[in-house]
């Protein structure tokens, strides 16, 4: 790393950025409902005027940020901010209501940072050499590459693997909508100018994300208040310090999580849900009294944690090492990147190794600042989880609508989220995965280029037997898909 | 007929209908592929709808089945507990008839809101875009509609406009 990357990282600028995106996700994780998703798309637009490197850093630090704030409110509401804090609520909750509610948050806190610490080195070890190979890919090997990544998402991140394909499908119908390169052909833009360029990713992003999970939190309104009413005056300023026998009963937790979590958020589509889930249940399983659990076992807080924040930096190594999104906050950074007049993959690393330096260490950056924000501010985020979903929701409304304003084309940008909207509060009700949706969407530009030049190189079948690569690929989607396919059977 | 899923019975009649109006009326309208290309712009979006309509067929013989097409994941189902628990997951995936009025009301907000930037200014629009939507989740105070009207558009206004030199209206 030159001491251009490490100057360019450490200024006043920068480093106040990085923390200002570490707050607002910690602030958007306590409250409830909003989520990293809903943070990091409402604000693309704002990256916009930041140099990319700052822009990229900004969001990441929402991620992270959002991604342990999301705890905070699972132990003190037992309403986790975000699903994968759901397993958090199970202990954090019982230890909140003995009045252990500081010890819960501050192993939440450490937990967290550790998870999401470990889990970037692995990414700053690991997408380079990947990178590497993924250089020698051609045509006909990215659309495999991409048909296994869609296909094995639309398989896993939702509830069906029928409604997945489908949501899969409709993003990548929706990505060609605008002027097709090759022909100069206008497609599917019902003769609405604004459409030439084809849809934007930022309002397609917060209408599916934002907008479509305000309209499913105004069902729960008086649920979350009723939680809300429960918890006000219980908040006390305690300062408990976890103790020697606790650390004992958490580290091992800590590190299942964080393997747990990296190894699941590199893999494609499974999510920050299946890892904190999973190893929660292994360290039950590994625990001596596992009755503890449920009751207020803090390593079940230590275990949820630890993996839910792993997820965030793994999940991006697909991405900077394929160009490929494996989660929903990658398929939005690829926005973001986009913006910037960065193209996200292998090449990255060739034609702007600097750049990826220097997310690298402001990711390490945000780490340390997410452990000094969330423990000096543990009183005041408590407080936040009481805000009421009544004033969020307009609020979000507003500044969706604004963003979408900015970077969506003007008043257009504001019609797509309306519209997108209302897709993506249909699909989360009926369990269409958003996630294949909006990954669809941004990877299909270059599956269609890739699968048309691959159609081009291939025009035979024996052509395609000269790339062994593709044909694992292939035969993998099938097993994946067929293997899936039957084990949903079984479950059923 | 049996229909084990209501909601899934429904969308893959809807998706059934989308890929036809799509495939025969849609995509021939609105992409015209010129004559020289090897491959047609029309290939893509043509393979998608070709599929969604498939995939519909065997929703709707799966809402209709006996047997559920549904997985849960292991973990969700020993920790189940938790998930009936928390808020945020049970409201997903049922519609309430209030969910439904204020999803409705929240919309056409948004609507009423995009039409009065067009026609109007975006000081009314943003006005009655946040009003509106603090009426329609249940806030009633009536200094508490304004003082985060104003604080929001000044915010916005200052962010967008003084700090980030943007030009909205």
């Amino acid at each position: 790393m030159s001491f251009e990357v490490l100057s360019s990282v450490l200024t006043l600028n920068n480093i106040s950025w990085i923390a200002f995106g570490v707050l607002l996700g910690y602030i958007v994780g306590v409250i409830p409902g909003l989520g990293k998703g809903t943070a990091v798309a409402v604000s693309i637009p704002i990256t916009f005027y930041l140099s990319p490197l700052t822009g990229i850093a900004y969001l990441i630090g929402i991620a992270k940020g959002s991604t342990a704030g999301s705890a905070v409110s699972a132990i003190l509401l037992n309403t986790p901010g975000e699903p994968s804090s759901a397993p958090t609520a199970l202990d954090g909750y019982p230890l909140s209501q003995k009045g252990q509610a500081s010890k819960a948050l501050k192993m939440g806190l450490f937990a967290s940072v550790i998870g999401d610490f470990s889990a970037t080195l692995l990414l700053i070890f690991l997408a380079a050499p990947l990178a590497k190979y993924a250089l020698l890919f051609g045509p006909v090997e990215v659309t495999a590459i991409l048909l296994f990544s869609l296909t094995f998402i639309a398989a896993l991140s939702g509830e069906s693997l029928i409604k997945g394909l489908i949501a899969g499908l409709f993003g990548l119908l929706f990505s060609t909508v605008g002027m097709e390169i090759e022909t100069a052909t206008v497609r599917l833009t019902f003769d609405i100018l604004e459409l030439y360029d084809g849809l934007s990713l930022i309002p397609v992003a917060i209408g599916m994300l934002a907008v479509a999970e305000m309209l499913v939190q105004l069902g729960g309104l008086e649920v979350l208040e009723r939680q809300q009413k429960m918890l006000k005056g219980n908040i006390k300023a305690i300062n408990q310090s976890i103790s020697w026998e606790e650390w004992k009963l958490s580290i091992p937790a800590i590190i299942r999580g964080t393997v747990v979590g990296s190894t699941i958020g590199i893999l494609p589509g499974l999510g920050a849900s299946v890892a904190s889930f999973l190893s929660y249940g292994l360290t039950k399983k590994a625990a001596k009294d596992p009755s503890r659990f449920g009751k207020g076992a803090i390593e079940g807080i230590a275990a949820a944690e630890s993996a839910d924040n792993a997820v965030v930096p793994s999940s991006l190594v697909p991405l900077f090492a394929l160009g490929i999104p494996g989660s929903v906050i990658a398929a939005i950074l690829i926005g973001a990147f986009i913006i910037q007049g960065v193209t996200p993959g292998p090449l990255m690393f060739v034609q702007q190794p600097d750049l990826v330096h220097g997310i690298y260490l402001s990711m390490i950056c945000a780490s340390l600042l997410l452990l000094f924000i969330g423990y000096f501010g543990q009183k005041l985020f408590s407080l936040l989880s009481l805000v009421s979903l009544r004033i969020i929701i307009p609020s979000v409304i507003f500044f969706c609508s604004v963003g979408a304003y900015l970077q969506g084309g003007g008043i257009v940008g504001v019609w797509l989220i309306l519209f997108f909207g209302i897709f993506g509060y249909l699909a989360k009700k009926l369990d269409f995965s958003f996630v294949t949706f909006l990954i669809g969407f941004v990877v299909g530009p270059q599956f269609e280029l890739s699968m048309r030049q691959a159609i081009a190189i291939t025009p035979s079948f024996d052509d395609f037997l000269n790339h062994p690569i593709a044909i694992v690929f292939i035969l993998v989607t099938i097993i994946a898909v067929w293997k899936i396919g039957t084990k949903k059977k079984k479950i059923n | 007929m049996n229909i084990v899923n209501k909601s899934d019975f429904i969308a893959s009649i809807v998706l059934f209908l989308t890929g036809i109006i799509f495939y025969f009326i849609i995509i021939p309208q609105e992409i015209i592929p010129e004559d020289d290309a090897v491959i047609g712009p029309d290939l893509l979006p043509n393979i998608c709808i070709i599929l969604i309509t498939f995939l519909s067929i065997l929703l709707f013989f799966k809402s209709i089945s006996k047997v559920e097409f549904k997985v849960t994941i292991d973990t969700k189902k020993t920790d189940s507990s938790i998930l009936d628990s928390s808020t945020i997951l049970n409201i997903r995936n049922d519609f309430s008839s209030i969910e439904i009025k204020r999803v409705f009301f929240l919309l056409l907000t948004i609507l009423i809101s995009i039409l009065l930037f067009i026609y109007l200014d975006v000081l009314v629009a943003s006005f009655f875009l946040i009003v509106g939507s603090c009426i329609v989740c249940g806030l009633r105070k009536i200094w508490v509609i304004i003082a985060l009207s104003t604080s929001l558009i000044s915010l916005a206004y200052f962010l967008l406009y003084k700090v980030l030199g943007t030009a909205i209206g």
